[in-house]
Parts: C-alpha cells; sequence; structure tokens
C-alpha cells in the first residue's frame, strides 16, 4: 500500500508546522481547523491513501510520501480499517508508531489530541530548558577559553617581538605595473597562501601622483568565506614607489582560507597609481585579476607569517572599521611599524641606523650641554594607554643623559624644545627622566589622554648635562602602545604634564 | 576575531515559496542532532542567490531530538527548511529520500546539494557552486569542492579539470558536491545497498559511466568535520573490501578498451616533439593525429603546470622526439605502436631510448635492444621520460646531458634498432633533428623553471597520485602493465592474433588468411609475435595486420614440463611472470584473441577474458611426440580450455577430437582452410591449361615436395621415395628449409630449393609440378595439399590427421595408409609415382578434379560463420 501526497502539497507538509491527519470524513472535522494546527486529511484513493491539505482542491499530481514530516501531532481516524493500513505503511516508511486517536469525531477526539498536544508541549518546554543549559554550558566554555586565550597571548606578547617569516616573495619586473582603468583601480591578487600566521603583506608601488585626498583602500580577504580579514586605508602621502607595507596588528589565528589582496581607489584625471608586477611568469589563475597583461603575471607582492601573538604591531593605515580583528589583549605591546620610523624627523647630528632586520631606528649624538628632538609626527594609539619608549645609550657616559618623551597633535614637527607646548589638545610630557647608571636602557611610559586620537605625534627629548666633552649616542630603540587592564580614571590633579611614573 | 559565519542564524524571514526554491540541500541525519543545528545554520547563512532550501532526512534516528530540532527549525523557517522521518536505511538511502522530496515538491530547483549532518559551509558556498554549474556545459553534473577539514585540521586540493581516469583510482569528489537536478532526473541515485561506506564513490562511478563529468570549485569553502573516529574511517578500515565491491560493481569502465579510450581522452601517454612542423602532440597513439597539437611554448606550460601540481595538471609521462617520415615510416608498417610500448618498457630503466633503423637484404623485419653509445646523434625518434628531461631540467649544469650524443654517454640509455628489408627501405632514415630538439627543449624547461611566479599554485595539500601516473594506476588495478599504445575507434572491433613465430609455415599463413578476412570485414587486426623478434615479411603481411608487436624474453618459455602436467601436457607459468602485465597490455584492448599454438599464452588467457576480452585458440593438428605419443597444442589447449570462449578447428577431425576430450559443442567453430595464396583466376585457368598441354606432350614426370624440412614432414621417407624414383622422365625438386630443427635431416638425393612466399612463384612451382607428394608423419590440413589442387596437381600423401578431408583417395588425390609399415609406405608412394599401381593417366587424373572442388575454396566464406559468431557474442558486451 501507498500512501499518496499532492506534489505542491508535499513542501508544506513536511514544512514543519504542528499538523493533525485526520481521516476524510470524520464528523466535525472542520472543527479541528479551528486549533491552530495543520489539517490535512486522510483518504482512500487510487492506489492506496492519499494526504491533501484540508480545504485545497486536489488538482495536481500525485508523488508517493516518502516519510512523515517531524511535527505531526496526530492522525485521527474514525474507522479501524484505514487506521489500520495507515499504521502498517507507517511501519515500513517511517520508525515508531504513529500517534494515532481514534475517534468517532472529531469532538470525541479532542481530549485525546489535548493530551498530545500537552505532551508535545512538555516535551518541547523540556527541550527549550535543556538547550538553555547547554548554552550556559556552552558560555562558560567559551569565557574560559577567551580568557586563556588572551592570558597567551598576553604572554606571548610580552615577549620579544618575533622578525617574521618570508612566506611569499615575488619580486618586482621594473617597468611593468598594473594600473586602473578608466580612472578606477580595482585589483585582485591570489596569494595562494593560507592565511594563518599572516603578520604583513607588501605591495611594490610603481608610480603614485595621488593629490592629498586620495586613499588606497587595500583588503586582505579569506577567499573561500569572502571575509576580510585585514583592511588597510593608505594616505595618498604614504603611497611612494617602492615597498609598500601592511601590518596586521596581530598575527592571524588558524585560518585555513585562502589569501588574497584586494587593491581600490578612485582615480581624477591627473592622478596615477599604478603597482610592479612580478618579474616571473604566472598562469592565468595567479595572474592578477583586473587588469589584463601578456604574458599572464602577478603583483610584485611579499607575506610574511609570524607565530600567534609573537608580533603586534600598529599599522597606522590598518582599517579597525572593516577587518575582523579585535584589540590585542591588555599588556600587550604594540610595536611600531617600519614606515612610522621611516617619518621620523630627526637633527643634523642624528642617522636612521637598522641592527638585524629590523626597521632602522634614530640614533642622536649628544655634545655636552646639548639637547636634541627626534620626532616621529604620525604614531598610531588609536584604542591604547600607554605609551612607552625605549632608550638605549650606545656609548658611554650616558649618566648625563636625560629623556623625556612629548605627546603632540599628530603631524606636530617640532624642531627645538622651545616648541614644545602643553596648550595644544592632548599634548602631555613624561618629566625628565634620566638614563639608570649602570644600566644602558631606559624605559620611558607615557599615559595616553582617556578620548585618545587615531594618530599622535611622540617626541623624544635628550639633554645632557656638561661633562665630558666626547659626544654620547643614544637610540631610540623601540617605541610600543600597550592598553591597560585596568586603566585608573585620570586624577584631576594629573596635569597633562605628570610623568607616567607616578601612576607606578 | 568575529563569530564564525556558521553560527550565526538569520532571523526568520518571509517563507519561500516551494516554487522558487533554486537550490534544495539533502541533509541526512542519524544521531547528530547538535550537529544537525550547525548544518542547518551554515545553510540558512548562505549569502545571496540561488533560493535555496534544506531537506532534513532523519533516518529512522533513536534520538527524537533530532526531528525535534528539524522541526523546530522548519518551523522557525518555513519553507526554507523541510523535515522528513523515514525508517532507517542508511546513509544512501536517506540521501535519495531527500532527492526525491527535492525533485517533487521544488518544481524551479535546479540542482541539490548534498551535506551530511556534521559538516557545513562557508556562506558564499553555494552561491558560487550554482553559478559554476550554471557556467558549464551540460555534460558537467556535479560541482566538486576542495576539502577543509576542521576538528583535525587538514586542507585537501582538488583543482584541476576533473578526470574519470583518476577518479577510478581515487575519490577526490566529495559528497559534499553540488549535483544538477537533471542528472537525478535520470534515475541515477545512490547505492542503497552500500552501508559500508564508499557510496558516494560509486554514485560518481555511475554517473560518469553515464556520460556526465564533475567540475571543481576552486576556494568553494566547504567544510569537513574530521574526527577521529568516523564513517569514513570504518570505511577506510574496510577500504580492500569496498574497493573490490566497486571494481565488480564497474567493471565496465575498468574495461582495457574504455581505459585506452580514456586515456586518449583524458592522459595521452606521449608527448610527441615533431621538429620538422614545430609541434608537440599530446597523444596515445602514434598513429593518430588527433591529439591536441600545441607549440612548444604551450607545450611547456602544461609541462610547468604538471609539475608544480603533479595531482592536479596533467602532462604525457613520455616524451618522443621524431623526425615525421622515420616514424610515418613505422606506421605504415604497423610497427609503431609495438615499438611505442618497447620504447615505455625501456625507459623504466634508462632515461634516453633511442631508435634506429636499420635495413638489411633479408626480406625480413627484426627488433633488438642495443648500447646506444654514440648511436643517438642521428637517431630518427628519440624517447626519453618526462620525469628524465624534468630532472634534467632543474640541474643548471647541462653538462652531464651533453653526453649523451658521446661514446661514453652518462644518462643511462639504451638503442632499439628495427631492421627492415631493403626492399622497403633503400638507405636507413636518420635526422639530428629529435636529439637537438630534445637537448634544446631541456634548456628551455630549465628556463621557464626559472622565470615561474613565486606565487605558489596553492596552499592545501594534494593527495592525490599524479596524474601523469593514472592511467598506468587505473590499468594496474585491472592487471595491466604497459598497453599497446592504440587508441579504440568507437565501432571499430579489435582482434589480436597470437603466433609463436612467423616464418612461412602454414600455420602462419592461415592466420595471415584469417586476419586478412577479419580486417576486410571492418575489423583492425594486430599480430602479436611472442617468442621471436624477427619475421619474415611475408606476402600480404601488410595487408593483413593494423600492427605487428613482436617480443621475447619476457617469460613466453615459461614452460613447466616438471610433474604431470595436465595428462602430460606442459603447464604455462608465463601468467606469473613478471613481465606478463606488459604482455597482457599487449592484448587487452582487443575485442577478440586468438592464440595460434603459443603455449606459454594459454595462461594469459584467463586475465584477457576477466577484462572482457574473448579468446578463442587456433587448433590444426595434433602432433605425435618421439614414442608417437598425441601431443602440442591441442592437448594444452584442452588443460586451458576454462580459460577460452571457444577453438577454431581447421577440420572435423580436429572437432571430433575436441568434443572427444570434453569440449562443449557450441565452443567449436570450424574454419576450414583454403589455399594460402591468391591466385587470379584468369591465371589459374591458363595454369591449367598449359599443364594439360604439357602432360598431353608426353612431358617428364614432374614431382614436387614443397614445405617445411622438419621431422613431422616424413623426410626419411622422402629420401627414399627419391631414390627408388629417380630414372630419366621424372623430374624431382624439394622446395623448403627446416624451420624447427632439433633433428638430424636425413640426406635427401635432390639438392634442397630455398623456400619461396610469393604467391607468383608458388604458383609457378605447382604450375611445373604435376604430382605434389606429402609423406608425413602427421599433419591438419595442409596448406600445400589446397593449393596443389588448386593448380591440377595430383597429390599423394599420407592419411593422417585431416588431409583425409582434403583429398578423397583415389577421386582427387591419393592417400597411402599411414598404418602401414614404414616400408610398406614408401613403397606405396613409390607404386603411385612409378605407375605400378595405377597407370600414369590415372595418377594425373585425379588433378583436375580435385582442381575442380578447391577452386571453390574461400577464406572468407569459411570464416563468415565465425564472423556473425563473433558479431553476435559482441552486440552483449557492456563496452563499445
Amino acid at each position: 500500500m501507498t500512501v499518496w501526497i499532492h506534489r505542491t502539497a508535499l513542501a508544506a507538509f513536511l514544512g514543519g508546522q504542528a499538523c493533525l491527519l485526520v481521516q476524510d470524513g470524520l464528523p466535525g472535522q472542520e472543527a479541528l481547523a479551528e486549533l491552530g494546527l495543520g489539517l490535512w486529511l486522510l483518504r482512500p484513493g487510487d492506489g492506496g491513501l492519499h494526504v491533501l491539505p484540508a480545504g485545497a482542491p486536489a488538482a495536481d499530481a500525485l508523488v508517493p510520501l516518502p516519510g512523515v514530516p517531524a511535527q505531526l501531532v496526530a492522525v485521527v481516524v474514525a474507522d479501524a480499517a484505514p487506521g489500520a493500513a495507515f499504521e502498517a505503511w507507517w511501519s515500513a516508511h517511517a520508525p515508531g508508531n504513529p500517534p494515532m486517536v481514534v475517534a468517532e469525531s472529531a469532538a470525541a477526539a479532542l481530549p485525546a489530541l489535548l493530551r498530545q498536544a500537552a505532551e508535545r508541549l512538555r516535551e518541547t518546554a523540556v527541550q527549550a530548558a535543556r538547550g538553555q543549559q547547554a548554552l550556559v554550558a556552552m558560555r562558560q566554555d567559551a569565557e574560559q577559553n577567551r580568557s586563556a586565550l588572551a592570558a597567551m597571548l598576553r604572554s606571548a606578547g610580552v615577549s620579544r617581538p618575533m622578525e617574521p617569516e618570508p612566506l611569499l616573495a615575488a619580486e618586482p619586473l621594473p617597468g611593468v605595473s598594473a594600473g586602473p582603468r578608466d580612472g578606477v583601480l580595482l585589483l585582485r591578487q591570489t596569494l595562494n597562501v593560507m592565511l594563518e600566521g599572516v603578520t604583513a603583506v607588501a605591495l611594490h608601488v610603481a608610480l603614485a601622483t595621488l593629490g592629498a585626498g586620495g586613499v588606497l583602500r587595500v583588503r586582505l580577504i579569506g577567499a573561500e568565506s569572502d571575509r576580510a580579514f585585514g583592511a588597510w586605508q593608505v594616505p595618498a602621502a604614504a603611497l611612494r614607489p617602492g615597498w609598500l607595507m601592511l601590518d596586521l596588528p596581530t598575527p592571524l589565528g588558524p585560518v585555513r582560507e585562502t589569501a588574497v589582496l584586494e587593491l581600490a581607489t578612485l582615480l581624477e584625471p591627473d592622478e596615477e597609481l599604478r603597482f610592479s608586477l612580478e618579474d616571473a611568469l604566472a598562469d592565468p589563475v595567479r595572474a592578477v585579476e583586473g587588469h589584463p597583461s601578456i604574458p599572464a603575471r602577478a603583483l610584485a607582492v611579499q607575506a610574511w607569517t609570524a607565530p600567534p601573538g609573537r608580533r603586534c604591531v600598529l599599522s597606522p593605515y590598518w582599517d579597525w572599521d572593516v577587518a575582523e580583528q579585535v584589540l590585542t589583549p591588555p599588556g600587550i605591546a604594540m610595536t611600531m611599524p617600519r614606515e612610522v620610523w621611516a617619518a621620523a624627523r630627526l637633527p643634523e647630528q642624528a642617522s636612521m641606523v637598522a641592527l638585524g632586520l629590523g626597521a632602522p631606528r634614530p640614533i642622536l649624538s649628544l655634545a655636552s650641554g646639548e639637547t636634541a628632538l627626534a620626532t616621529l609626527p604620525w604614531v598610531p594609539v588609536r584604542g591604547h594607554d600607554l605609551l612607552e619608549a625605549e632608550v638605549i645609550a650606545r656609548s658611554p657616559a650616558a649618566e648625563e643623559v636625560e629623556a623625556a618623551l612629548w605627546l603632540l597633535p599628530a603631524g606636530s614637527q617640532p624642531e627645538r624644545p622651545g616648541e614644545l607646548a602643553l596648550d595644544a589638545p592632548g599634548a602631555r610630557w613624561s618629566g625628565w627622566q634620566p638614563l639608570p647608571a649602570g644600566r644602558p636602557v631606559l624605559t620611558i611610559r607615557l599615559r595616553l589622554p582617556p578620548r585618545v586620537p587615531p594618530m599622535v605625534c611622540t617626541v623624544l627629548v635628550l639633554r645632557r648635562s656638561l661633562g665630558a666633552p666626547e659626544p654620547c649616542r643614544v637610540e631610540w630603540a623601540e617605541l610600543a602602545a600597550r592598553r591597560l587592564e585596568d586603566p585608573p580614571p585620570e586624577p584631576a590633579e594629573m596635569s597633562e604634564a605628570t610623568p607616567l611614573s607616578a601612576l607606578r | 576575531m568575529g563569530v564564525m559565519p556558521f553560527a550565526v542564524l538569520p532571523a526568520p524571514v518571509d517563507a519561500l515559496p516551494p516554487g522558487q526554491v533554486a537550490v534544495a540541500v539533502v541533509i541526512p541525519a542519524y544521531r547528530q542532532p547538535g550537529l544537525l543545528a550547525e548544518a542547518l545554520a551554515s545553510v540558512l547563512g548562505q549569502r545571496g542567490n540561488p533560493p535555496a532550501a534544506a531537506i532534513v532526512v532523519d533516518d529512522g534516528c533513536p534520538t527524537g531530538q533530532t526531528h525535534a530540532l528539524a522541526g523546530h527549525y522548519a518551523a522557525a523557517h518555513p519553507g526554507r527548511v523541510l523535515c522528513v522521518r523515514r525508517r532507517n536505511g542508511g546513509l544512501s538511502a536517506a540521501r535519495n529520500t531527500g532527492v526525491e522530496v527535492a525533485l517533487a515538491a521544488f518544481p524551479a530547483c535546479r540542482a541539490i546539494y548534498l551535506l551530511d549532518a556534521d559538516n557545513r559551509l562557508h556562506p558564499p558556498f553555494l552561491r558560487r557552486a550554482m553559478a559554476a554549474l550554471d557556467a558549464a556545459p551540460p555534460r558537467v553534473g556535479w560541482i566538486y569542492p576542495d576539502i577543509d577539514m576542521f576538528g583535525q585540521p587538514a586542507s585537501f586540493a582538488n583543482r584541476g579539470d576533473y578526470a574519470l581516469l583518476a577518479h577510478l583510482s581515487d575519490n577526490y569528489c566529495e559528497a559534499g558536491s553540488l549535483v544538477r537536478r537533471s542528472l537525478f532526473e535520470t534515475g541515477l541515485r545512490y547505492d542503497e545497498a552500500m552501508r559500508s561506506g564508499f557510496e558516494d564513490w560509486d554514485f560518481w562511478l555511475q554517473a560518469a559511466a553515464a556520460g556526465w563529468r564533475g567540475r571543481h570549485l576552486p576556494e568553494s569553502g566547504f567544510q569537513y568535520r574530521r574526527r577521529p573516529e568516523s564513517m569514513l574511517r570504518e570505511a577506510e578500515r574496510m577500504r580492500d573490501g569496498l574497493l573490490q565491491h566497486l571494481r565488480g560493481k564497474h567493471a565496465a569502465l575498468l574495461r582495457p578498451r574504455r581505459l585506452l579510450a580514456l586515456e586518449a581522452e583524458e592522459a595521452p601517454r606521449f608527448a610527441l616533439y615533431l621538429p620538422d612542423k614545430g609541434l608537440v602532440r599530446l597523444q596515445l597513439d602514434p598513429n593518430d593525429d588527433d591529439g591536441p597539437a600545441l607549440l612548444p611554448q604551450a607545450a611547456r606550460q602544461r609541462w610547468l603546470a604538471a609539475q608544480e601540481s603533479p595531482g592536479a595538471a596533467f602532462f604525457p609521462p613520455l616524451c618522443c622526439f621524431a623526425d615525421q617520415s622515420a616514424l610515418a615510416l613505422l606506421c605504415g608498417l604497423g610497427l609503431a605502436h609495438g615499438l611505442f610500448w618497447h620504447a615505455e618498457r625501456l625507459l623504466r630503466d634508462h632515461m634516453i631510448v633511442p631508435v634506429e633503423i636499420a635495413v638489411a637484404d633479408q626480406a625480413e623485419i627484426a627488433l633488438e635492444v642495443a648500447s646506444a653509445a654514440g648511436r643517438v646523434a642521428t637517431a630518427p625518434l628519440v624517447f626519453a621520460t618526462t620525469e628524465g628531461l624534468t630532472a634534467c631540467a632543474r640541474d643548471t649544469s647541462t653538462s652531464w646531458l651533453d653526453t649523451v650524443a658521446t661514446e661514453t654517454p652518462q644518462p643511462r640509455m639504451a638503442l632499439l634498432r628495427v631492421t627492415l628489408p631493403a626492399a622497403v627501405v633503400p638507405r636507413p632514415p636518420t635526422s639530428a633533428a629529435p636529439l637537438r630538439q630534445l637537448l634544446l627543449e631541456v634548456t628551455a624547461m630549465g628556463r621557464a623553471l626559472r622565470s615561474r611566479s613565486r606565487v605558489p599554485p596553492g596552499w592545501r595539500q594534494d593527495a592525490r597520485h599524479p596524474r601523469a601516473a593514472m592511467a598506468r594506476r587505473a590499468a594496474a588495478q585491472v592487471g595491466l602493465g604497459a598497453t599497446l599504445p592504440r587508441r579504440p575507434r568507437h565501432g571499430a572491433r579489435e582482434v589480436g592474433f597470437v603466433l609463436p613465430l612467423l616464418s612461412f609455415g602454414g600455420v602462419e599463413r592461415v592466420v595471415l588468411n584469417q586476419a586478412a578476412v577479419f580486417r576486410a570485414a571492418g575489423w583492425r587486426t594486430h599480430l602479436v609475435v611472442a617468442g621471436a623478434q624477427r619475421v619474415e615479411l611475408l606476402p600480404g603481411l601488410a595487408e593483413a595486420f593494423d600492427s605487428i608487436t613482436m617480443f621475447a624474453g619476457l617469460g613466453e618459455d615459461r614452460l613447466d614440463w616438471e610433474g604431470d602436467g595436465y595428462f602430460g601436457a606442459a603447464v604455462s607459468q608465463f601468467a606469473a611472470a613478471p613481465e606478463a602485465p606488459d604482455v597482457l597490455g599487449l592484448l587487452a584492448a582487443c575485442h577478440v584473441v586468438i592464440n595460434t599454438q603459443t603455449p606459454a599464452c594459454h595462461a594469459l588467457m584467463a586475465q584477457l577474458r576477466r577484462g572482457g576480452t574473448r579468446t578463442f585458440a587456433g587448433l590444426h593438428v595434433t602432433d605425435l611426440g618421439a614414442w608417437g605419443e598425441p601431443t602440442g597444442t591441442p592437448l594444452m589447449v584442452n588443460a586451458y580450455e576454462h580459460a577460452y570462449d571457444g577453438m577454431l578447428v581447421i577440420s572435423e577431425q580436429m572437432r571430433s577430437w575436441c568434443l572427444g576430450q570434453g569440449i562443449a559443442a557450441d565452443k567449436l567453430h570450424l574454419v576450414r582452410n583454403a589455399p594460402g595464396t591468391p591466385l587470379p583466376a584468369r591465371q589459374r585457368t591458363a595454369l591449367l591449361a598449359a599443364r594439360e598441354r604439357r602432360q598431353a606432350a608426353g612431358g617428364p614426370l614432374n614431382l614436387l615436395f614443397l614445405g617445411r624440412l622438419d621431422a613431422q614432414k616424413g623426410l626419411d621417407r622422402l629420401a627414399a621415395i627419391i631414390a627408388r624414383t629417380q630414372r630419366p622422365g621424372v623430374a624431382w625438386r624439394v622446395v623448403g628449409r627446416s624451420v624447427i630443427g632439433g633433428h638430424a635431416q636425413p640426406w635427401l638425393p635432390v639438392a634442397p630449393e630455398p623456400p619461396v612466399t610469393a604467391p607468383e612463384d608458388l604458383a609457378g612451382l605447382y604450375a611445373w609440378a604435376d604430382v605434389v607428394v606429402l609423406p608425413s608423419r602427421f599433419e591438419g590440413v595442409p596448406l600445400t595439399v589446397l593449393e596443389a589442387q588448386r593448380l591440377g596437381c595430383a597429390v599423394i600423401a599420407t592419411d593422417v590427421g585431416a588431409v583425409r578431408e582434403a583429398v578423397a583417395d583415389g577421386e582427387d588425390g591419393w592417400l597411402v595408409d599411414h598404418t602401414l609399415a614404414e616400408e610398406a609406405i614408401i613403397a606405396r608412394f613409390v607404386a603411385l609415382l612409378a605407375g605400378t599401381a595405377v597407370p600414369r593417366q590415372a595418377l594425373l587424373a585425379v588433378g583436375p578434379r580435385a582442381a575442380a572442388r578447391v577452386a571453390a575454396a574461400d577464406w572468407s566464406a569459411n570464416l563468415a560463420p565465425f564472423l556473425a559468431h563473433l558479431e553476435a557474442v559482441l552486440a552483449t558486451d557492456d563496452t563499445p
């Protein structure tokens, strides 16, 4: 025996609405429609029993009913015969037994239906309660995991940052580049590497003549999910021929997706922005999209990885609104990327010196009785509470040196101590701090304003008392921002000039 | 980091009418209610078109939580989630139920996605997969993803074009694929009897057998939950048994002919570099010219892609740098297939195999392997492995490869020397271009390697085997090694004839004539000589065969005479020889193989038969051993009768013998012999008339023995007969030479003349002769008798074998009772020849009567019933 259903009714029957299946002709069956359940009729027909929605015309082809719906509350039959036939069909096609109600009329079936409905309600309530319990358990589990992860990241972040490992290095071919079409630059380059651990990427700018308001948007996409794992807005001023470094705040976690870079900007007629292509040939799948090139080439691009939490960098271009990265846990030192240091303004007697693979750092030379300024005009600090500068004496007689860290509005470019003032919004300083005797390293901490702007200008001021005639060399070795675990409210008496050491 | 998208459940929206559902996602659910919610969320969280609905099939799950959860989702997302509960039937049955619901409930549904309840999808998945399916040609039936595993993380790439040949060995199409509705509408379903796993592999192979193909979706975003224990893990434990089941079920896909056709389409074995044309052809069959013809640079790009992603991209594993005219010459002689087969075998142990074509005065074709030192520079064909060339290309120093043309080459090389008759090739073809092209290509490969983008081809692990090996792996599944590189032609039948040698013997000429009839009937005919690398260039050979392959020393001599064998008949150990898979590969693609007197090859027939080849043995004669005991091919065939579909017997006598041995009558096909050489009717009439005039003029009595000078032919009797009948008025000629050898030849009073094979020479001999004498100790139905009769010779022969079926004593020839004592036999021959038994006129009068009878003998007519039988049985085969 087969139970048939009209093709057009199948989706509704299996669609999840709690329903009754009633033997067609049950006295008073119309009343059951008032119960708020879907009412379906069971009727003997060609080839077996037919299931059809109450009140709907039977105008469509029949198909065998492949199983039973999940929310069938009861099967109400008046006669044993169709009930038995239906039970037999059920036992062959569906698990368990059908929720049969045998009654002479709809009214007579109501008590049993009520009992069944009540039982269903009770089951649902039990399941809902269990679901809530499960949610609690999961939430606790998730919270524990988040705490553990934060602790791990803190632990990793307080270690000395690791040099990133090269993941991909596609070198530029001079004179061959990809650019805009009709004033729109829209390029897409698959890196065909896994996103896990990616900490920075770099693009090679071949030509950039953008007006002051121009911005290049770059996104690092997971190809499989289309999610943005990295996003940068690079201002026109930062777009110069050469490698454009784009750091992520922290290395990406275990993201098993394919890294894809998307570049986009609109250009005015007199503007130009082109990116170098690789000095090797690519198959079409790996070539840059958005700029047909023959033969096919990829963008010149580099990428680096680092272990989780072991390289935390505050890129000035990072677009916090797009990328799905949350702030790093409190306590982690977020170092400044190469381009922040590259913008340093230094006095004549200073130079930028690189040690190892790191970005070049300023080394200032101080004669007896001299004062010198090193300025980083654009330092990203958004969301952070504390700036830390590390100063290292690179020659003897450093104990005669004192240092101070100043915070000025972003873009400031003071050239002499007299230009340092606390009257600008958000300006503050750390006060003079001597390089400790016997230890060559001084760490200056400076609390950031409560409503910190995205960028500040940071100035390291060094002065040397009168003494030995030979010059003394001091390196501004590091600048980092940190979030504080529980930043104390800024005391009213704490002037803009209160040194950070007062907090300790 | 944000919330994982799989957990994001969109708020309930308006109901989705069934008529708008474009993709149905079928989710079988059994004992995984919690994970089911996640799978459902990933379906409901799909972004953009097409409108999708999930069908949860509760496969009789014992926990009520499954259908309750599915029901709740269905209630919360009307029209987007359906739930059907069914009695437990296993994964296949549950999927099939979901498919039935989808087909019935969603009339506008264009595709069905199969999602396991513990897996999940990234939000763009269905949009991309549907777009890929819409963009694909209609024969693309499913879109399959890469596999990113979570839980125990791992990622597997499935990129590259779909290749059925690879799919026969590796199931790289995940069950979680998007399947075109029309594929299901053809009735294809998951096999509900396969409850232990691999049912998805089986489904894809069913679809592939029906002509559907898959297509890969790059960066698809399919997420597979991997746990240490799972249904897949269980299936892997039972892998061998499940594979055996799959191979049995899909035997038609694994038929050697099918594999060769697939190889030609998906993985042509050779990159044929043609410097004359500046092209590279990728092809299986050297006789073909329909493979992709590429410029060398384009071919190099393919090679490069295959080097970077061996599991995803294909480049032929073997390269041949060929002079076009030399290749055409070998193809024209039917030698190219066999030569390429030999080269492939040699390339297993050698990096470079040059081919030299030599010329000799003898009318024979020979093949030998020799030292290649100093022979490669002008070789018209140079074979090399792609792997070897790649290794050279990676090596920035070329000094090693540069020694290849010197007398002390460092690369391991072997020379294949083909010797052809001067009558065919007056001067050996040579060319410096092939080696030059090889060296240039290696240089270009190296440059291409070094100028390749540093953007990698991908980051996922590719667990698949290299595509260059997929044809070999598929063939190995059915026990085949190197197969003859011959592309099956649709609708063309292929027949292979196996012989132990090809000389001027009668058996060879019978086979030659049978092959010619097959070929005239549209079959492609292939000769395999097992045990000799030298064949005589018999008249009609080139016309009879499409290909000629010969080999020796591969185990074809492995006959075990130890023990009792089968009633004393030897047992072949050839099947156990390491080279046997290669030899099987020579014949496996044939619809029919006829083994005529190649004893060791009996042991290969069972395997050929399993592969779909119809196997037959050609039975001509029961030999007599040293003790006079019956021996020879029929006895050995009797031992292997089970491996043969039938026997071709040339006589009633042989049929009776077979019946007596218990061979079923319907396995026996009587294919009578006919004269072995063609003779135009006008020439025949003229020669008969000339003899009549000569005999009427009272010329001498011309007596002829023609045949192999082997012991079987009764040479000692012949010597005595000649000695006793030599006198004035009687002229004797003996024509032939020993083929089998092994016995001391008696001195003959007449110096033997060398054998003749040309039809006109044979006709001249028979026209000269009045009487042909055949005092053999055993025979089948000698062609000499039929050919002599055709030209009116009186034949006197011992009454052995089935000679009686060709000679009616006293009517159209004379038979001598072979049961008589030796002296009596000789005396009877002498009496007939000397005119003491019958008058000379009566002796010769049988000739014209025989000529009249034999005039009707015809190979085509004799083979017609057998050909009709083959067509009938082959019509029921499952592979074309």
